[in-house]
């Protein structure tokens, strides 16, 4: 230990053990991370406040300067002029490094900014038939909003003859299609998609697909087909019995926002 | 009690347990009844919507699935690491749920079901046929793998061809091969030998062991034989190196992994004419992109489960031509002679750059938002330009504009599309540099009698055409570095001469 004790009260130590702390708090301690611009700032003014400590008496800027100098000067130690060497090629090196990357810009793709759930019309027309979807209620729940069982085995079985191979078996958006869509498939696990919708939402989307999607919701872009025309009305309703009921979560109710 | 008392008591404890778990020794490969019991309850909720209720394969989803779902009251399983006359292992059972089948609708269970669970679910898979009643089966062993060098791949090749791989996967092993088209699985549905170049589609894993085993055990059930017995060598015993120069050389075929699609194909311009041939080497030098393919699902006939999985995209452009390579594995040429229909590819623009992020519908467009496609069919095996207002308005052009060139060879379709950036006519997407121009992808395969509309379709990505970057600007790279330098330069002599001094 009092080899090292020295070294530990040099000035130079100390100014970069405290210089990599500050870094190491501001990088990995602070969470959320911080920009990279604010890091930046903080590391500039800690260094700023650094210099002013160390240089504020003597001993300090000597021992500071010493060895920085003699990096400078030093002609008869062969490591110490290599260490010169490489530290002059290494800088220009780095500054023409950086200046490549500002000058030739890298691409890429613009983000695809979509509104996630966006405003539902107040009533569509489902085969002829007016739904006003504020109020559409799911014929297959009682009162209490329990699922009717055989409505229910009937939607299991619409989810895996049409929705499967995007949507999935564990309705996860891990069907065999989901990496080749982009947007991916819902993932109805995720409290942020049916949990948060009432089911004439659902039934909206499910009907009308993609191509139903307001002119706000088109950056969505999305793989959806509109299943009318294809599913019954009560089918619709039975797939969403089991999409609650197969992921254990419940539909927002209607005026509970 | 003393502290150390305590801490014999725990000792004590510790080994106790230990030689309590060691004693009672591995778990037997029999599928306990409690196990299988809670199997079947699980099974009842995830496999039986394909698999069935009895285990017959014959669920209601498994009537658009193809490959279709195993009955398991034959007992018949592909994927194995035992003898072919032998049933699976525990352990292959697990893994095949477990990793789910790549390629086919058998998800990786692994993602949403417990170790435990798995286990259960592949002892009540168990129950469902007599195959299992015997001793516990015991894996093959397999000799240790040959360096997958050169000289091992080179060797492999010539395996390859002498135990006629090729008659089913092809000279390339894109299972285009002779026999390949008329297979069918022992229950009679038609099966198609594995594209070799897509390793991660490989039902049971793409990694070099895994395609060791699937040699020398075959695929039970399927028309893929065990090799164990060709792979000998002249007095019939095992020849190890003969089998891992085979299984080397068909995995240097394909990357384990699928290539990732990336958002946007991104072109650098290039001085000279923009080639029309698709072997011409300048191609070599474009980035490759691969693009994956989803069924058309939507209009009947639908197409749960398209041909064509995926196709390779490379560009080129000058200041005046946008070249195209679009490439495609398809086992069979369809010209459309006798009335089949034919294989056709599509590259999808929309008719005007967009301005907010809103597309047109991805199949073939919408009224609103039509669609500026690039067809090209196999039996005119030329190029026309269409423009498509939906699955059912597509029309071609009243003027044309594209070049094209194509050829097929080896399984694989190879086609350049070329066209001026700026043609003039207004069905036509105009590009310029600097601009993301949404681009999508659609490809039928004649043989599984798709069509344009029932085959298998991209979702929308990007091409952007890079704008050069001008010879200006490179300028300040040296100027900063000779800045650097000379800061350094001034900063060393200043030192320097302090040090002089105080000296």
């Amino acid at each position: 230990m009092t080899r090292f004790a020295p070294l530990l009260r040099h000035r130079l130590t100390q100014t970069i053990a405290i210089w990599l702390i500050a870094f190491g708090i501001y990088r990995f301690a602070i969470q959320p991370p911080i920009p990279s611009s604010l890091l930046t700032i903080y590391l500039g003014i800690t260094t700023v406040v650094i210099l002013l400590w160390v240089s504020s008496d003597d001993r300090g800027l000597n021992e500071l300067k010493a060895p920085l100098t003699a990096l400078f000067v030093e002609r008869e130690n062969r490591n110490v002029v290599g260490l010169r060497w490489l530290i002059l090629i290494l800088i220009p090196a780095f500054v023409g490094w950086q200046t490549y990357l500002r000058v030739v810009p890298r691409v890429e793709a613009p983000p695809e900014l979509r509104s996630i759930h966006p405003a539902p019309p107040t009533t569509i027309t489902f085969e002829g038939k007016t739904i006003d979807l504020q109020t559409a209620k799911n014929p297959f729940r009682d009162a209490s909003g329990k699922p009717d069982a055989a409505a229910l085995a009937a939607g299991k079985v619409v989810y895996g003859t049409h929705c499967v191979f995007c949507h999935g078996d564990a309705l996860k958006a891990n069907g065999i299609f989901a990496d080749s869509l982009n947007p991916r498939p819902a993932d109805f696990t995720d409290p942020g998609t049916i949990a948060q919708l009432q089911e004439g939402y659902l039934f909206w989307r499910i009907a009308k697909g993609g191509p139903g999607l307001p002119t706000e919701g088109k950056g969505w872009n999305s793989a959806m087909p509109g299943w009318e025309g294809t599913l019954k009305e009560e089918e619709i309703w039975q797939v969403i019995l089991y999409l609650y009921d197969a992921t254990g979560q419940h539909p927002r109710e209607a005026g509970n926002q | 009690m003393s502290r150390n008392r305590i801490a014999l008591a725990l000792i004590a404890t510790v080994l106790t347990m230990v030689a309590a778990f060691t004693l009672a020794g591995p778990r037997t490969t029999r599928a306990a009844p409690s196990l299988a019991a809670e199997g079947k309850t699980i099974y009842a909720q995830r496999c039986e919507i394909c698999h069935g209720e009895n285990g017959d394969g014959k669920g209601p989803a498994a009537e658009i699935m193809f490959p279709k779902p195993r009955d398991f009251t034959f007992g018949e399983f592909k994927i194995r690491t035992t003898s072919s006359d032998s049933p699976p292992t525990d352990g292959d059972l697990i893994g095949v749920i477990g990793n789910g089948m790549p390629g086919s609708t058998m998800p990786a269970w692994k993602n949403v079901l417990s170790k435990d669970e798995i286990a259960a679910v592949a002892a009540y898979v168990k129950t469902f046929s007599d195959a299992f009643g015997g001793e516990a089966p015991q894996p093959i062993k397999a000799g240790n793998r040959v360096k997958p060098d050169g000289a091992s791949v080179a060797r492999g090749a010539q395996v390859f061809r002498d135990v006629q791989c090729f008659k089913c996967h092809g000279d390339a092993g894109r299972g285009d091969g002779p026999s390949a088209l008329k297979l069918k699985d022992d229950y009679d549905n038609a099966i198609f030998p594995a594209d070799l170049t897509q390793a991660w589609l490989f039902r049971g894993g793409g990694t070099a062991n895994d395609i060791y085993m699937r040699i020398m055990t075959g695929m039970t059930g399927s028309p893929m034989p065990s090799f164990a017995d060709a792979l000998v060598d002249e007095n019939g015993n095992p020849d190890e190196q003969k089998r891992w120069d085979l299984v080397n050389y068909v995995d240097s075929l394909s990357p384990d992994t699928a290539p990732e699609p990336q958002a946007a194909i991104i072109l650098k311009p290039i001085d000279g004419d923009i080639p029309t041939e698709p072997a011409a080497v300048q191609w070599q030098s474009a980035t490759l992109y691969y693009y994956p393919l989803v069924g058309e699902i939507m209009r009947e006939p639908r197409d749960y489960t398209p041909s064509i999985k995926g196709v390779w995209v490379r560009g080129l452009y000058n200041s005046t031509d946008l070249g195209l390579l679009v490439q495609w594995d398809d086992r069979q040429q369809n010209t459309g002679a006798e009335g089949q229909p034919q294989d056709e590819i599509d590259v999808q623009f929309q008719t005007k750059v967009p301005e907010g992020a809103e597309r047109p519908y991805f199949v073939y467009g919408d009224a609103d938002h039509p669609v500026n496609l690039w067809t090209w069919t196999a039996g005119a095996s030329v190029g026309v330009e269409q423009t498509g207002k939906g699955s059912d308005s597509v029309a071609p052009q009243a003027a044309q504009n594209l070049t094209t060139k194509s050829y097929y060879t080896a399984g694989r379709y190879s086609v350049v599309f070329r066209r001026s950036l700026n043609t003039g006519d207004a069905e036509d997407i105009a590009l310029s540099s600097g601009v993301f121009v949404p681009i999508a992808f659609a490809a039928s395969d004649g043989l599984r009698g798709e069509t344009p509309g029932h085959g298998a379709i991209s979702s929308w990505y990007q091409i952007y055409l890079g704008k050069p970057v001008p010879a200006t600007n490179y300028v300040w790279i040296p100027v900063a570095v000779v800045v650097a330098a000379a800061l350094e330069a001034l900063l060393l002599w200043a030192v320097r001469r302090n040090a002089k001094r105080d000296a």
